[in-house]
């Protein structure tokens, strides 16, 4: 098993040390719900010393294959493991895995401090570490306040410092950043880093890529339960392209044709030029200089900045039309 | 197994439930004690118009306290029904199961917690039910009884109130939706399992079968058995009136751990 963090980052601990996470393993966990096929056949592996993100729309099967792997979902076929061993047979799971899953899962009346309190006791962890996680989690002064009057952001630190109680190796959270402002999310970013370089196994949802991007290492893509793709965010946007048009767009398409460069309409309206099936790289210069050898006036000529979020959604959306 | 405890004993101290159905079970006891008190017959004559034993005698005290049991186990059920669908109701069950992933000890923290704020609930009622009698009899000079009278009665109802925990704890297991759950539980208590007793009594006897002896099996003839009150039926002894409290205890129990045990936390 591999704990060490990634090349050239400073890790906070030392690989393999108490906090070095372990591997979350799921294997062909499908679960229905009466005549809804929520998650079908999912498997992903999720590695020590990165954050990965769980990324899919709202209904894709994320928070239900999390809590399939978390024990709280039996589900109908497939298995899951932390570690190689699955949730339900962990000696001491707040010190192996800890989980904020989407609502705070605390009463709101009783304060934030008796929720960790009587988690802690659950674990049988020391009263003293529910101040420790508060602060870790910038809520030392809203601790003997009551949930119920707490704010979105607040509930979601609460979660945190719920999931952070037992110091545990892996860390499971389920839209995270919902509800927090953008300096809660900036926040969040550098925190979710800090756990992954300690060594840590972070695994985050989220159904808005662009929250998680600058954060994750590694993504597993969720659409319509299905695992839709696994790996890093540059394979999965592929070669950058750019985006191009022009009033007179047969002829822009003729030209770059000629040019040996496909295109295809984007999202936005304008073209996106791509080299064929080769994938590498395309600039505007080469595009430009097609339409000028063609006389072709262009509207518009700039690097896809939205590539990353393009094909997310496209690899949801192929994902969701049934297609391989 | 004792960090379910603990968590489970923090979670129920924590909020105000338990406080303010014990402010409540207490109010109960001083209304019903206090008035059955103020109001059971001294003399014969007035026993015509309440046709109820003499407030003089052991029996006719032990129906005066009898009226605070009732308030008492009443609450303590809706205490235990709190601490079974409370997690369900405000998402606290997630993290619970997170921190105990072997449910059944969760169950069984829940029944130690319920059945010692049962036990608790049990002595502040009892006492208290004796304190405000004595303090009504004393205004009417009416003399206690001997407390070796009472003795048994209170203390049976100390422990009657700790198994009516469990009750409403298992009917929280059972049913989950805690507002559902409540409303099901005061409406056997009140209504269903009385009515029951009453119709099976007045039927009596059909084809050689005394529906009157399996009226003393349901919950509140069960419960008047503990602690020796006073009704207009047939009772079991003591002693079969805690079994079958307790045999209801379990009986509702093992159903209601069969449905939450492999139930998903969605």
């Amino acid at each position: 098993m591999q704990s060490t963090a990634p090349g050239g980052r400073h890790s906070a601990r030392p690989a393999g040390g108490p906090n070095a996470g372990s591997r979350i393993l799921a294997e062909g966990l499908t679960k229905r719900f009466g005549s809804v096929r929520a998650v079908t056949d999912v498997s992903f592996a999720v590695e020590p010393g990165q954050v990965t993100g769980f990324l899919g729309p709202n209904g894709a099967g994320k928070t239900t294959t999390l809590r399939m792997v978390l024990g709280l979902v039996r589900p109908d076929s497939g298995t899951s493991t932390v570690d190689g061993v699955p949730y339900r047979d962990l000696r001491a799971p707040l010190g192996t895995i800890g989980a904020a899953l989407d609502g705070t899962g605390a009463n709101g009346g009783r304060t934030g401090r008796d929720h960790l309190r009587w988690v802690a006791a659950a674990g049988g962890l020391p009263v003293a570490r529910c101040d420790e996680v508060l602060a870790l989690t910038g809520l030392a002064d809203a601790g003997r306040r009551k949930v119920g009057g707490y704010s979105m952001g607040m509930k979601q630190r609460l979660a945190l410092a719920t999931a952070l109680l037992g110091d545990p190796g892996v860390l499971v959270l389920d839209e995270p950043a919902n509800g927090l402002d953008p300096a809660g999310i900036a926040w969040l970013r550098g925190f979710l880093r800090t756990l992954a370089d300690e060594g840590r196994t972070v695994l985050v949802s989220s159904h808005v890529l662009s929250e998680v991007e600058q954060t994750v290492d590694h993504v597993v893509v969720l659409a319509a339960g299905r695992v839709a793709y696994v790996g890093d965010l540059p394979g999965l946007a592929g070669p950058p392209g750019v985006l191009v048009d022009s009033p007179d767009r047969a002829a822009l398409t003729t030209a770059l044709g000629a040019a040996g460069l496909g295109a295809q309409p984007d999202t936005g309206g304008a073209l996106l030029v791509h080299r064929g099936p080769t994938g590498l790289e395309v600039t505007a210069a080469e595009v430009g200089a097609a339409a000028a050898s063609a006389g072709v006036a262009l509207s518009h000529l700039a690097p896809n900045a939205q590539r990353l979020e393009d094909a997310f959604l496209r690899t949801v959306a192929r994902a969701e039309g049934g297609q391989p | 197994m004792a960090a379910a405890v603990r968590a489970e004993r923090v979670k129920a101290t924590t909020t105000w439930v338990w406080w303010g159905l014990l402010a409540i079970a207490l109010a109960l006891v001083a209304m019903n004690v206090g008035l059955f008190a103020a109001l059971a017959p001294a003399d014969a004559g007035a026993a015509e118009l309440f046709p109820l034993p003499l407030v003089t005698g052991v029996d006719g005290q032990l129906a005066v306290v009898g009226g605070g049991f009732q308030g008492g186990y009443l609450l303590a059920a809706v205490l235990g029904t709190l601490i079974a669908t409370s997690d369900h109701r405000s998402g606290t069950i997630a993290p619970t199961y997170l921190a105990v992933p072997r449910r059944g000890r969760v169950a069984v923290a829940k029944a130690v917690v319920a059945g010692g704020l049962g036990l608790l609930y049990g002595v502040a009622v009892q006492a208290a039910s004796l304190v405000v009698m004595a303090v009504v009899l004393t205004v009417r000079g009416v003399d206690l009884v001997g407390v070796d009278d009472l003795a048994r009665p209170l203390l049976l109802g100390v422990l009657g109130t700790a198994v009516w925990a469990l009750i409403g704890l298992a009917f929280g297991l059972l049913v989950r939706q805690q507002v559902v759950a409540l409303v099901a539980l005061v409406l056997v208590v009140f209504l269903l399992d009385p009515l029951a007793g009453f119709v099976l009594t007045g039927v009596g006897e059909v084809g050689g079968v005394d529906l009157e002896v399996i009226a003393s099996y349901l919950l509140t003839n069960a419960s008047t058995a503990v602690v020796e009150g006073f009704t207009g039926s047939e009772l079991l002894p003591w002693w079969g009136g805690l079994l079958v409290l307790l045999a209801w205890a379990g009986v509702l129990g093992v159903l209601g751990w069969r449905t939450t045990s492999r139930r998903d936390v969605t």
